[in-house]
Parts: C-alpha cells; structure tokens; sequence
C-alpha cells in the first residue's frame, strides 16, 4: 500500500474536519458555553492552517504563521475570559443559560 | 516506503485521529461537563499536531495557555453554572437538522477548494525538514522586529478584556442605601410591558437632576 | 531596518494612553469627583485629533515594516471617529449618573475601543487586522453589557457576543486561508504575490498529483482551473463574514436589533457609528489595496450584499414600535447606502468621496436622532416610539429639531443625508455599471420615508402624554444642537465639504 507523505493537504484537511465540527457545534449547542466550545474549535483549526502554512510553504526562518497563532492564543483567552464573565453575568440574572431561553429581546 | 515514513504516518493519524474525537465529542456530548472535556482532549491533540509540525513553542504555549488556562477557565465556568443547570436538556444539543446538512456542505466546499487548490512554496523555497534547532529564537525576533505592533497591540487588549472582564464579573453591592431607583427592577419579562426597565439608567427622573 | 517612526504612531499612542490615564485616574481620584477623569477623557481627545492633523500624509506611507498605513482615507476616517467618540462621550454623563461602579472604567474601554478603530483604519498586516478587529469586539461586548442590572442589557451583550465571536472565528478561518495562499500577513506582499504569480512564478506543491490524476481521468483543464480560483473566492467570501458582521449587513446583521435595543442607549449610539466607520475603513483598505489582483469578484458580491442590506434594513424597519430597534434597522440600511459607495469606490474615486461625506453626514444625523432618544427616555421612561406620542404640543422644539434629523436620514434636501445620497447614487449612475444600485438606493429611500415619517405623524398628530419634558440634561442638549448644526451646515454649504474632501483625499 503506498500512502502519500504526511503533507501540508494532511493537515488542511483535518483542520477543515474541525472547523466543519466547530460550526456544527456553534449551530447546534443549546448552552452559551457550548457554543463557545465550539468557537474555541474554529479559532484552533484557524491556528492549524496557520501552523500548517508556516511550516510547509515557507522557508524555515520565516514563522509568520506561528507567530499569528501565538497571537490568536492570547486573543482566544482574551475572549475567553469576557465571554465567561457576559456567560455569567447573564446565568445570574436569567437563571438560564439555554440560548433559546433569551427571548427578552426579539431573536 | 521507509520506517521513518511510516512512522509520519503513524504519528499523524494517530494524534488526528484523537483530535478529531476529542472535536466529536465537543457537538455530540449530552453534557456541556463532558463536551469541556472532549475540548480539552481535542486541544491537546492540536499540541501534538503542532509538535509534528516542528512548532515547539506553540506546542508548550498550546498545553499551557489554552489547555492548562481557557480549557480549565471553562470547566470552572462550567462547574459555577452547573448547580441550576444539572440534569436537563440544557447540555444537549437541537438543530440537528439544519446544522448537520449545512455544516457537510462547508465541508465539502472547503475541502474541495483545500484539494484543487494550487498551494505555491514561497521564493526560495525551504524543505519539509524540520529545522535543525528550536526556532523559538526566530519567533522572538519576529516578535520584535517584524511583528513588533501586532506584540505591543496584543498587550493593549490583554488589559482591556481584563478590565472588561472584571467589570461584567464582579458582584455589585447591593446598595442598602438610598438607591430606591435602582432595585426595584422586575427580573424577567417586560418588554412590551411599559414599565421603565433601565434601572441604571433612564427610568425615574428627578433626584439629582441639578446636574 | 525594523526600526520604525514612532511619530507617525503618534495619534493612536496617545490615545492609548489617554484610556489608560483615565483609568488610573479613576482609581485615584475620590467618588465625588469621578466625572474628572471622564471630562478628561473627552477633553484628551483633542491631542489625537491634533496628531492626526499634524501627521496629515500627502502619499500613502507606511510604517512598522509595512503593517501600518497611513493615507488620507484612513486620516479622514480617525477624525470622524474621534469626533464620534467625543459627542457619545458627552452623552453618556447623564445616563450613566446612577451607576454605583464603574464610571471612569466606562470611558477607559470607550477610548480602547476607540483605538482599536483607529488602528484598524490604518492596518495593513493580518495580524493587526484581526487583533484591531478583536480589541473592538471586545471592548463593545462589555460597554453592551454595562448595565448589569438590566436584563436586557446582559441578554443583549450575550448575544452580541455568541454571534461576534463566531463570526471572528469564520473571519479569522478565511484570513489564515488568505495567509496560505499570499505567503505572508502584509497585504501589500500578498497583492504583490498575486500581481506577480502567474502559472510559471512558482512550482505547484502537494496537490499536483491530485490535479494531473484529475486532467488524466478527462475533466477538462479549465474546470481544474476554475476550482483553483475557488480558494481564493472561499478565502474573500469568509473574510467578509466577518466584516458583514462589524458593519451589520444583512444576512450577518442578527445581533444588531438585538444589541441596539439591550445596550444603554450612548453605546448604541456608538455602535451604530465608530464600527461602521472602522469596517469601513477596513473595506476599502483591502479593495484599493488588493482590487484587481485578489478581489476581482468582491465589488460584485457586495452588490447583491448591499441590495439585500438595504431591503432588509428597510423593510425590518416598519414594523418596530421600539424606536432604538427601528433606529437599529436604519442603520442597517444605511450600511447599504454606504456598501454602494463601496462597490463603486473600486474602479473611481467618486466612491470613496462619496462615502466620507455619507460618513459625515450619517455621523451627525444618527447621534443627533440618539441624542433625542435619550432626551425623551430620560423625561418619559422607556424607548417606545409611542413615547413620542404628542411631543409636539409638549417640547415643540424637541420635536422640530428631531423632524430635521428624520429627513436627513430619509434624504431630503437641505440636510447633510441628500448630500450623502446624492453623492453616492451619483456615483453609481456614473460608474454606469453599478447604475441599477443606485436605483435600487432610491427605492430603498422611498420605502424608509414611511417609518422615518410614521414618527413625525406620531410626534405631531399623536395624543400627548401626561408627562413633560423638564429634564434636559447640558452633555445630550449639546449633542443635539452640535449635530443639529452639522446636519443643516453639510446640507446647506455641501460645497465647503466637498472641496475640502477633493482637497486633502
């Protein structure tokens, strides 16, 4: 069996598989922190392309890939962090955390 | 093939592979605790991933901050919410119907544009070798020359979404005082209602309107 | 070589730390006098807006190694947000008076916000994009929320941010696809890669043995070709998710109402102008940078995006009694408008003109509408359009001055919004490509003049209410009477306006 070498289409693929996975998640979940799962989902298969991009089509001394990820890592605990404090705020007041539940507002 | 091809192979679909549950379990756990987890599985499958791709300190700040901070950040979020939220179908999941068509069809566009398209090596083209060293070095340089106001940048907003943070978290006092304006708000409901529901805000004119 | 010019930075630097003296100073200062540090922080916009005057560049230059530009466009776009940020700055003394904790922190995130704008209108590396990008989104998910004792307020900044950090995560898909196929996060180095790259610049990598299996099995070359080019559409089309999300157009527009109506009233205010302003400025940026080489489709998908936004926006509108809603709406209309001025700006530079005196003009007229919003809310309790019911008869000149700015965002003359429309359909007639858009613009404005118009039937011909209006608080009267004069000043003097822009643009 000949397989092809582990390349740069191995690992857009599979970071496609977790993004797809990601949306799914964001479309589907019905807790406001399950979606956030799934947001942190999409931010790592950005950061796999990234990764990805970085290693197999530059020269080795250009990082500019791993550079951005390491950037979305802080961006996502910055997020992270605000969205759980909003996450919160709203389960304390609400008593909910069930989206479909916040229909104080029009959806 | 050589032992050493087998091994790339080995090795990558092995950690894909547990990435890929780990992102399964994120839609399909019933339990928002056990979709956490499956997270957590699923960013230490993307450290691997990294440590595959010769990204060594992504790797380590992978593990640390996003496993060891966000993925935790969350359970501890989680584990707060939980003592109302227990039982129920508020883990699980709904749109099903929509969302899983929807979301095979991105998957296939984008998958497809993955495979047809044309990925070019930049000029001066490097092998798909690793590195000799660790390239931490190259990234810190990067940091300071190269991408020095995206580093400065990245601070700024570190210290906005803290103070952001623990303005929407923190506990208010609730004012014993003379505040009769600002507790009397109905939780719930209301909309249409016209009862004035801005409670710090615009209901309830003239106590210091000298202002 | 990576030393760069830091007074070039200079606007956003001090702004910058103008948040951040606020902040400290807020900690500093005793409770009594918590409204100092927030005079400060409208007074210390005065220094970014002189270092943007000062800095005013006559060629397009860049900074930071080519991650920061600065132009006219993007100066032109720091002082309209400067100046939006000090009228939401005055409004938002009186509103937030009763707030136990967190008035200068307020202000702090208001001016964060404000630098991020600022940086995203000059950004020109990916990187800084997204990070641009982010530092708004966050810093406006928590002024949405501010009022933490009003459910509303909490459930409008939960859903605020449920879609915005979605959309960032597609965005952010789309641009680490775009630094794959560009090689590089600087956006000149990516146009110039897609300049320069013909078939012959660069060997294919990895999926070279997919594409000659596929020409070997009989699918003809043209069809391997076309899905090449499919990246690249993918790439742009999840890119302007994103972007569809800050400026609120239409399919990406659901937060909006949400958030506008839960908000307190001075942040929606500023969200329904300094983001637009800051997506727009981020539009342009990649379309006079990247057009012919990268976004050769993207005028075209943003038509049909503009059309929709406009019906959409318009149409939604009607049937809101909540006037923040309604004004929501509008503003997502008004997005349309200004996406016309987009499509065109491609290929002439009518467009952009076109779209600065829009911003000009939108700036005064919608704070101006707000500005009133908050004056009846403060005096009769709630947000309901019923609330203007009569107001004629109660506060004649309230209701007058409020006329003026609901004709100025329907587009009719003499105020600031028929100079706006006529700029930007002008130039779609031009274009004579994009005509139709303009079209469908003039029949978006007739739609809009029964909701804009349903509030003066309201306001003069309604039953007034028991209560009046005594409170009139100095900051928001200020507002009103600034954008008053602005709206009629653009309206009536468009020449001034005009040659100014063709002067310094």
């Amino acid at each position: 069996m000949i397989l092809p070498p582990v390349g740069l289409l191995h690992y857009l693929i599979l970071s496609v598989c977790l993004f797809s996975f990601g949306l799914l998640a964001v479309i589907t979940r019905r807790h406001a922190i399950g979606i956030l799962l799934g947001i942190e989902l999409m931010l790592n298969s950005a950061n796999l392309n990234l990764v990805a991009f970085s290693h197999f089509l530059s020269p080795d001394t250009v990082l500019d890939g791993q550079v951005f990820a390491l950037m979305v890592i802080a961006l996502a605990a910055c997020e992270a962090a605000v969205g759980l404090a909003i996450i919160l705020r709203f389960y304390r007041q609400a008593a909910v955390t069930d989206v479909a539940d916040a229909k104080l507002l029009k959806w | 093939m050589t032992w050493a091809d087998w091994f790339d192979q080995f090795a990558f679909f092995l950690v894909g592979g547990i990435t890929l549950l780990g992102a399964v379990g994120v839609v399909f756990a019933p339990r928002i605790i056990h979709a956490c987890l499956c997270l957590l599985v699923a960013l230490i499958g993307v450290a691997g991933l990294y440590g595959l791709m010769a990204a060594h300190l992504l790797l380590g700040i992978q593990l640390l901050v996003y496993a060891g901070g966000i993925a935790v950040l969350i359970l501890f979020a989680i584990m707060l919410l939980h003592r109302r939220g227990e039982g129920g179908i508020l883990g699980g999941t709904r749109n099903l119907i929509i969302g899983l068509p929807a979301t095979v069809i991105v998957w296939f566009v984008v998958a497809a544009a993955v495979i047809f398209s044309k990925w070019h090596y930049l000029p001066g083209g490097a092998t798909v070798s690793p590195p000799a060293g660790s390239n931490v070095r190259i990234i810190g340089e990067l940091l300071l020359s190269r991408h020095l106001l995206a580093f400065e940048l990245v601070s700024v907003v570190m210290l906005m979404a803290l103070v952001g943070a623990i303005i929407i978290a923190r506990e208010d006092k609730q004012p014993g005082r003379n505040t009769p304006g600002t507790t009397g708000v109905s939780p719930v409901g209301s909309r249409t209602g016209e009862t004035p529901v801005l409670p710090d805000g615009v209901c309830t004119g003239g106590e210091d309107e000298s202002e | 070589m990576p030393y760069s010019n830091l007074s070039v930075f200079a606007p956003e630097l001090s702004l910058c730390g103008l948040a951040i003296l606020v902040l400290v100073a807020d900690l500093i200062v005793p409770r009594a006098w918590r409204r100092v540090p927030a005079g400060l922080a409208a007074v210390g916009l005065v220094v970014p807006l002189y270092f943007v005057a000062r800095l005013w560049p006559e060629p397009l230059q860049f900074e930071f190694t080519g991650a920061y530009a600065i132009d006219g466009f993007s100066g032109a776009f720091k002082i309209l947000l400067l100046f939006a940020a000090f009228l939401v700055i005055l409004l938002s003394f009186d509103y937030l008076r009763k707030l136990q904790r967190g008035f200068g922190e307020y202000f702090a995130l208001l001016l964060f916000s404000l630098t991020g704008m600022m940086l995203l209108t000059g950004a020109a590396d990916l990187i800084v994009i997204y990070l641009a990008f982010e530092m708004i989104s966050l810093s406006c998910y928590v002024l949405t929320g501010y009022m933490k004792r009003d459910p509303r307020s909490n459930e409008a900044a939960l859903k605020y941010f449920l879609y915005g950090a979605a959309a960032s995560g597609v965005m952010l898909y789309g641009i680490s696809l775009l630094y794959g196929l560009g090689g590089s996060t600087r956006i000149m180095d990516i146009a110039a890669r897609f300049m320069a790259s013909g078939p012959t610049t660069a060997a294919a990598v990895e999926p070279a043995f997919l594409q000659t299996a596929l020409v070997q099995a009989g699918v003809p070359e043209l069809y391997v070709m076309r899905l090449t080019g499919l990246m690249m559409s993918l790439a742009v089309v999840l890119v302007t998710v994103g972007l569809g999300f800050k400026i609120a157009m239409v399919p990406f527009h659901a937060w909006a109402p949400d958030a506008y109506e839960g908000a307190p009233t001075p942040v929606t205010a500023f969200l329904s102008v300094a983001p637009k302003l800051a997506g727009f400025a981020l539009i342009l940026r990649l379309l006079l940078m990247w057009y012919p080489a990268l976004l050769l489709h993207w005028p075209a998908l943003l038509a049909s995006l503009a059309t929709i936004t406009m019906f959409g926006g318009n149409l939604w509108a009607i049937r809101q009694t909540n006037i923040k809603r309604m004004l929501a709406y509008s503003s997502i209309a008004h997005a349309g408008y200004l996406l016309i001025g987009v499509v065109v700006a491609a290929k002439d530079l009518m467009g952009l003109h076109a779209i600065i005196v829009y911003f000009v003009a939108y700036l005064f007229m919608n704070l101006g509408a707000f500005a009133i919003v908050l004056l009846v809310a403060r005096n009769m309790g709630s947000e309901e359009i019923s609330d203007f019911s009569g107001l004629y008869h109660t506060a004649p000149a309230l209701a007058a001055v409020m006329i003026i700015f609901l004709l100025s965002l329907t587009g009719i003359p003499p105020t600031a919004g028929f100079l706006g429309k006529l700029l930007i359909f002008g130039a779609a007639i031009g274009s004579g490509e994009w005509a139709w858009l303009a079209v469908v613009g003039i029949i978006n404005s007739a739609i809009s003049v029964y909701y804009y118009m349903n509030v003066a039937r309201v306001m003069y011909f309604g039953k007034a209410g028991r209560q009046q209006v005594t409170v009139w608080p100095v900051g928001v009267v200020t507002v009103t009477v600034v954008c008053l004069l602005g709206t009629l000043a653009v309206g009536l003097f468009p020449q001034v306006i005009i040659r100014l822009i063709q002067q310094y643009i």
